[in-house]
């Protein structure tokens, strides 16, 4: 409950504020800041909700904190590029992919991985049959199984870095991804070495297919569970769309009026529908059964989430 | 900076407070030197060497370390928290460290000619 509620702090002090992207990365920032404030001041026996709430007090006038941390975004000289570079080199700068030493240099031990364990391969397949040594064959049959890892962990690592400028890919799955590769790589150049190697094709379907199945199976259940669900931007778009509320709640005269107009619409609606019955056939009649149900759902949408502070709610980007 | 719990001299701090503003910069790089670090952990470190008697308002340091990003005298970067907030680490630059030694090498400097102005006897 301490960070639902650190949320619903935060978002009140940014109210009002226009949320260009250079806010909302203030903004996160600041959460990440609060959210361990609260827990050191709830590690001294503070209450969760009175932490969050003086966690919140202390950062002062938000208003002023974005006006200050951001106050050389307005002023541009004329000599200044133009608002469109400068804000597409602060989103690249934003979603820079940190350049981080263990994955070049585990991509490159990969790579050498993958490129040794096809030389016997290559050096085989380039002789004629008589005067290759069955000394080789296991290392060429040994290849692809030593090549298909190499390449799962190039894709599981790769995976795992590629969003970390927003939120990187929990280790497990992008594991699983590159074990799926991996399976699915090794199926498919293992299948093909021994086919090429005994000379007979159907060694691709009894060696490949096995590994080439299970790792598409486990491709495709990794993709089609694939989810953004648990990512802290949609858990706080969820929060923003529940913010928006219900304004029947706290508009009682809107709700009176909303059960006058259905009054309205409906009495209309069956008005005509006995009209047309009794003259054009009660099939017509049905007709006027639709346009009171889509009056009444644009009354409702238009009455419900309409209102005062629409504007605040419309400008969001989407991050 | 403010005085967390103030005695009675307001004048006093307040002097105080404005000389330490002037150098919030050179304080968060030289928080940085060690190692990278999140907007927290540096207002610890800050809080926690004045032994809680100065607070570097929040609003300050965020200004800094804008300031300090745009002058390419730290790199920021997210962290890989996967959940809850993402941190949002900093990292002094080879220029960063040159512009701090500047700074710590101007105050020194001016430090001995302040107190040596300041003992100056009226003749």
């Amino acid at each position: 409950m301490t960070n639902i509620s650190v949320h619903r702090l935060l978002d009140d002090a940014f109210a009002g504020i226009a949320v260009t992207p250079d806010v909302q990365d203030l903004k996160e920032e600041i959460r990440a800041n609060l959210l361990d404030r609260v827990a050191e001041l709830t590690a001294q026996g503070v209450g969760a909700d009175d932490a969050a709430r003086r966690a919140v007090d202390e950062l002062g006038d938000v208003r002023a904190l974005v006006a200050e941390a951001t106050a050389d975004d307005g002023a541009r000289s004329p000599a200044a590029p133009a608002p469109a570079v400068v804000d597409a080199a602060a989103a690249a700068a934003r979603q820079r992919v940190p350049v981080r030493p263990r994955y070049v240099v585990g991509v490159i031990v990969a790579s050498v991985v993958i490129l040794l364990a096809f030389v016997p391969v290559i050096w085989v397949f380039s002789l004629t049959a008589e005067r290759a040594e069955a000394g080789w064959v296991p290392l060429v049959l040994a290849a692809p199984y030593l090549a298909g890892p190499g390449v799962g962990w190039i894709v599981a690592a790769s995976l795992r870095r590629e969003t970390a400028a927003h939120h990187a890919m929990p280790w497990r799955r992008a594991a699983a991804y590159g074990c799926a590769t991996a399976l699915l790589a090794a199926g498919t150049a293992g299948g093909t070495v021994s086919a090429v190697l005994f000379a007979r094709p159907g060694a691709v379907f009894q060696l490949g297919l096995p590994l080439v199945v299970a790792g598409g199976a486990w491709l495709a259940y990794l993709l089609a569970t694939q989810t953004n669900r648990r990512k802290p931007w949609v858990l706080e778009l969820e929060r923003e769309h529940a913010q928006v509320g219900n304004r029947f709640e706290h508009d009682p005269v809107a709700a009176a009026r909303f059960g006058i107009y259905t009054v309205v619409v409906w009495g209309v609606t069956a008005a005509v529908f006995l009209a047309v019955g009794f003259t054009a056939g009660w099939l017509w009649a049905l007709t006027a059964v639709l346009l009171g149900f889509a009056a009444q759902m644009l009354l409702l949408a238009r009455m419900l989430f309409g209102g005062e502070d629409r504007s605040a709610h419309r400008a969001r980007p989407v991050p | 900076m403010q005085r967390a719990n103030d005695p009675t001299g307001g004048k006093a701090d307040a002097f105080a407070a404005d000389l330490l503003r002037g150098h919030t910069d050179t304080i968060v790089l030289g928080v940085l030197r060690a190692r990278d670090r999140y907007g927290f952990e540096i207002y610890k470190a800050i809080r926690d060497a004045t032994g809680g008697d100065y607070e570097i308002k929040e609003a300050t340091l965020y200004a800094a370390y804008r300031r300090l990003v745009k002058d390419g005298l730290v790199e920021a970067y997210w962290g890989d928290e996967s959940q809850g907030g993402r941190r949002k680490y900093y990292r002094i630059t080879d220029a960063g460290r040159a512009v701090y030694r500047r700074n710590v090498d101007a105050w020194v400097a001016t430090r001995s000619t302040i107190d040596s102005l300041l003992d100056l006897k009226g003749s």
